[in-house]
């Protein structure tokens, strides 16, 4: 049964329980207004909760009787033993109801006009009602067409209640008691150690100590709740603030059943309520404008959450306009937080995470709703506050999504220990982005203007020195390990210490005052070993190490994505012996066949599979085998077949390519290991075994590019245009005077060129991009840019 | 202002603390250092399953630094649902103390002047009684 109703009927019967001897009172003195008002509240509150819950025979019911008794608490009706019998025979047919809704999980439906009308039809003439009804037995209790409820609620089979209502301070008790028991075992345990060789004592103190670990399981789940209570009142909320915008908007809420900590869904209820706000208040047009902009007229607002781990993400995502980070930082340099200087700087996440600066808004206008300056800053920092992060993803024109990430329980937080200055401290693992070791080349330290700035794999971030924060006297060389720590909504930057020790689920308390001051903790708590250890505020950290992101986003130019995204590879040994390896989500599968279903036919090796001919791309060293393993690798419309010797492993690819100096199937040779892997160029692959044979290489046009030449042009942009049949020049190359196309990545237009120019932009949103210019990532935009460049080229 | 008033030595002083604010008086073993914070916060330290905080109270009053290392004399109490561990010197004992608390008579050195509430006798001698919220506070609100 739904959670809520559950909950009303446990609720309804509790009250009931004490308004049954203000009822009895008052039958005996209609005239005891006090007596009247327990009853009163008892009937409002059945009302309230049944309009809530769609429980429209109850509401009536409860409504009616109401009325009548707020008519007597107004003066407006001497309450007379006519009334006291009606109002009691509502009272009892609600009771029958809420038993047949707990029985059967709906309320029975029926009439209960005469109940209501035994009510109200007397007021005008009480006199007549008085005569009449002695000679009618409780005419009001049976309906004509109805086979008539049970009358007395005692002779109703009620099924036992399961559930009793506890204070929660009662489970914090309990909790804390556990946790005591926990420290007590370990306690126990060591001195075993060092005491005990008996097996039998061994024996029950194992037995003890897994069913007080049992114990403390069971007790963490006391204080789990279906997050659906924090849900079931969105729709309620969703129309109040849709119908005072004048907007329209759908809701679509999914994963009601995921659990969480009580306490914690008090903690989100009120940011989740701000966002789901400030999504229709700034987020959702009003029906006009989005009709204009080709959107449903309605709005569209989705609610998710899902478990993920020991956390619980809760998304928030509305097909609104999304987030003007460019009038964003307007605003922050009007309102003093940044300089035009620093706002230059910024990358598009520090631009976003903007909006989570006290005193910020987007609003145009101050509403009723939103835009009042307490905004996501609180948000932020309510959801930091029980080590959650907030993280951020807007689509300008086409959406916004905001995802919190919480802890499973308030109580327990998966965390890292880790030490510096001799002293230990915890780390919440929810904004750990990875760990890594000072070491080789892939990761190291550079200084930089007397700050030091870690290169990892080729991604800079700042380091802040825990040793230095802490006023320890570590020498700097002894902090070697880099903990990548990603703050809600600020960048991320690694965070030096001496060692990385344990994951650990923590049950975190908030500390005292006084040490919450220091800014950089978050929480106490006392793991199992018993000496009490601080968690760190990644956020407050980047604060007190003098990263925090205005400073961040000055040193740390954009990363390109997908060079540090991680590529899950196939590593495998080729025909020819060569270790190579191939992007994994090509490989449809790996097949042994038979060597003589492979043929030589139309001009290159085939093999029949599935009664299909797929060509077959093989190096050298298939001669003399009997069995062929192939790749079956395809792009979603063409397959083709790979033969390999064997295969190695899998692997998560982070490392950027070395490109191939000729094109071919090698795109190019990455570090697994420390051992070098040929990566496979797919395109290629698929070019080669594809239908349509490219042009030779002497008569592809030459693509010119201009502007930027840094990685990203060389490696994303480059393969890109190579693939769509150019040969690639750079500008700082002698350029032959028939140059197809050229690209200027985020650069002016190359004076007197004569050929067709395409303008990329870095940032995805329009706004100060010179016009025409393409987004590097609007693959569609660019591939039709090439395309019509292959075409002008081939006419001259 | 009769009342059971714990009677405890801080940085040389013979106080009282009401008993009413006293959770209970523990020995504390081991204080983990807790960088960036005030001076007067020794550390933490776990009381059965709790953490508390201990505060120095020679340093709160500034007169200087207790011992923080071996085996501690702490009074426990709890400040807005926090716990607390204030280090001591010494704690004496509970006495029953009748009579009403006096208006303090001397100029006090700063730090006990603010966190003094009053002056009680017990037998015969003239007893500061100290407001454990302004230890906890610290310095900070001492030199206020």
């Amino acid at each position: 049964m739904d959670e809520i109703l559950t909950e009303f009927i446990a609720e309804t019967r509790e009250t009931l329980e004490t308004v049954a001897g203000e009822l009895v009172a008052w039958e005996a003195v209609p005239q005891d207004r006090t007596r009247l008002d327990g009853i009163f509240r008892f009937v409002h509150t059945v009302k309230g909760s049944c309009g809530f819950l769609d429980l429209p025979r109850l509401e009536r019911l409860s409504h009616a009787c109401e009325d009548a008794l707020a008519d007597v608490r107004a003066d407006r009706r001497v309450p007379d033993a006519m009334l006291v019998d009606a109002v009691l025979a509502i009272i009892d047919r609600i009771v029958e109801l809420i038993d047949a809704l707990e029985a059967q999980g709906v309320c029975p439906s029926g009439d209960d006009r005469d109940l209501i009308e035994a009510l109200a039809e007397r007021r005008p003439e009480p006199p007549t009602a008085l005569l009449r009804c002695p000679s009618e037995p409780e005419p009001d209790l049976c309906n004509e067409g109805e086979p008539p409820l049970p009358t007395a609620p005692a002779s109703t089979p009620r099924a036992p209640s399961r559930s009793i209502r506890l204070q929660i301070d009662l489970l914090d008790r309990m909790m804390a008691g556990i946790s005591d028991m926990v420290l007590a075992r370990n306690e126990l345990a060591r001195r075993l150690r060092e005491i005990s060789s008996d097996p039998g004592v061994d024996a029950a103190f194992e037995r003890l100590s897994t069913s007080v670990a049992e114990m403390r399981d069971t007790i963490t789940r006391t204080r789990m709740q279906r997050i659906e209570a924090l849900f079931s009142g969105l729709p309620r909320l969703l129309r109040d603030v849709s119908a005072e915008l004048g907007k329209t908007v759908m809701l679509e809420v999914d994963g009601a059943d995921v659990e969480l900590d009580r306490e914690m869904i008090e903690v989100i209820r009120d940011p989740l309520t701000h966002i789901i706000r400030n999504a229709i208040d700034h987020g959702i047009e009003p029906p006009g404008a989005r009709l204009e902009l080709g959107k449903p007229a309605i709005g569209r607002l989705s609610v998710a959450a899902r478990q993920a781990g020991n956390q619980i993400v809760i998304e928030v995502a509305d097909d609104g306009r999304g987030i003007d980070s460019e009038r964003l930082v307007q605003r922050a340099i009007a309102a003093g937080i940044l300089s035009a200087d620093a706002a230059r700087g910024l990358s598009a996440a520090a631009r976003l995470a903007l909006i989570f600066e006290p005193g910020l808004s987007t609003a145009q206008e101050v509403t009723a709703i939103s835009g009042r300056g307490v905004g996501m800053d609180v948000v932020k920092s309510n959801i930091e506050r029980i080590g959650g992060v907030v993280e951020i993803d807007s689509r300008p024109g086409s959406g916004l999504k905001l995802t919190l990430r919480v802890p499973l329980t308030l109580t327990i937080i998966p965390a890292l220990t880790i030490e510096a200055g001799g002293l230990t401290f915890a780390l919440p693992r929810a904004a750990i982005d990875e760990i890594v070791r000072v070491a080789g080349e892939s990761v190291r330290l550079e200084s930089l203007g007397g700050a030091l700035i870690a290169n990892i794999r080729g991604r800079r971030m700042p380091v802040a020195c825990l040793a230095r924060i802490i006023d320890a006297e570590d020498a700097p060389e002894q902090s070697t390990m880099l903990v990548v720590l990603k703050p809600a909504g600020g960048e991320a930057y690694a965070l030096a210490v001496a060692a990385v020790h344990d994951h650990e689920e923590l049950v975190i308390k908030p500390a005292a005052p006084v040490v919450m001051a220091a800014g950089i903790y978050a929480g106490a708590a006392l793991p199992d070993n018993g000496r009490p250890i601080l968690l760190l505020d990644p956020a407050g950290l980047a604060v007190a190490g003098g990263v925090s992101w205005s400073e961040t986003a000055r040193i740390e130019p954009e990363v390109p994505v997908a060079a540090i995204e991680a590529v899950p590879t196939l590593l495998f040994r080729d025909s020819d012996g060569v270790e190579r390896g191939i992007r994994l989500s090509l490989v449809e599968r790996i097949e042994d066949i038979p060597a003589q279903s492979v043929k030589m036919s139309a001009g290159r090796l085939r093999v029949v599979r599935d009664g299909r001919l797929l060509p077959l791309i093989s190096g050298e060293g298939l001669d003399g085998r009997e069995i062929i393993r192939i790749l079956r690798i395809s792009d979603g419309e063409i397959a083709l077949a790979y033969a390999i010797d064997t295969v190695r492993d899998i692997v998560d690819l982070t490392t950027s390519l070395t490109p191939a100096a000729r094109p071919g199937p090698v795109a190019g040779v990455a570090l697994v290991d420390g051992q070098p892997v040929e990566m496979l160029d797919p395109h290629w692959l698929f070019a080669e075994g594809g239908a349509i044979p490219l042009a030779a290489e002497p008569e592809r046009p030459i693509c010119l590019l201009t502007g930027d030449d840094g990685s990203w042009t060389r490696e994303i942009l480059r393969p890109l245009v190579e693939s769509n049949g150019y040969r690639v020049l750079f500008a700082r190359e002698p350029s032959p005077s028939d140059v197809a196309l050229v690209i200027a990545c985020d650069a002016p237009e190359p004076a007197g060129t004569r050929s067709p120019v395409v303008r990329l932009r870095w940032q995805r949103e329009t706004a100060g991009a010179p016009a025409g210019s393409i987004y590097r990532y609007d693959r569609p935009a660019l591939l039709d840019a090439l395309k019509a460049g292959l075409a002008q080229g081939g006419h001259r | 202002m009769n009342g059971l008033f714990l009677v405890a030595l801080i940085a040389g002083e013979r106080v009282v603390l009401a008993t009413e604010e006293v959770e209970s008086v523990v020995e504390l073993e081991a204080i983990t250092p807790v960088p960036r914070l005030a001076p007067h916060i020794a550390g933490l330290t776990a009381l059965r399953s709790r953490v508390l905080t201990v505060i120095d109270c020679r340093t709160a009053l500034g007169l200087g630094m207790s011992p923080r290392e071996g085996v501690l004399p702490a009074i426990v109490v709890n400040i807005e649902g926090h716990g607390y561990g204030l280090l001591v010197d010494h704690v004496e004992d509970v006495a029953t103390i009748e009579g009403e608390m006096a208006p303090i008579l001397a100029s006090l050195q700063p730090g006990w002047a603010v966190a003094g509430r009053g002056m009680v006798t017990l037998e015969g001698d003239a007893l500061l009684l100290v407001d454990p919220a302004v230890l906890v506070a610290g310095p900070a609100l001492a030199a206020a």
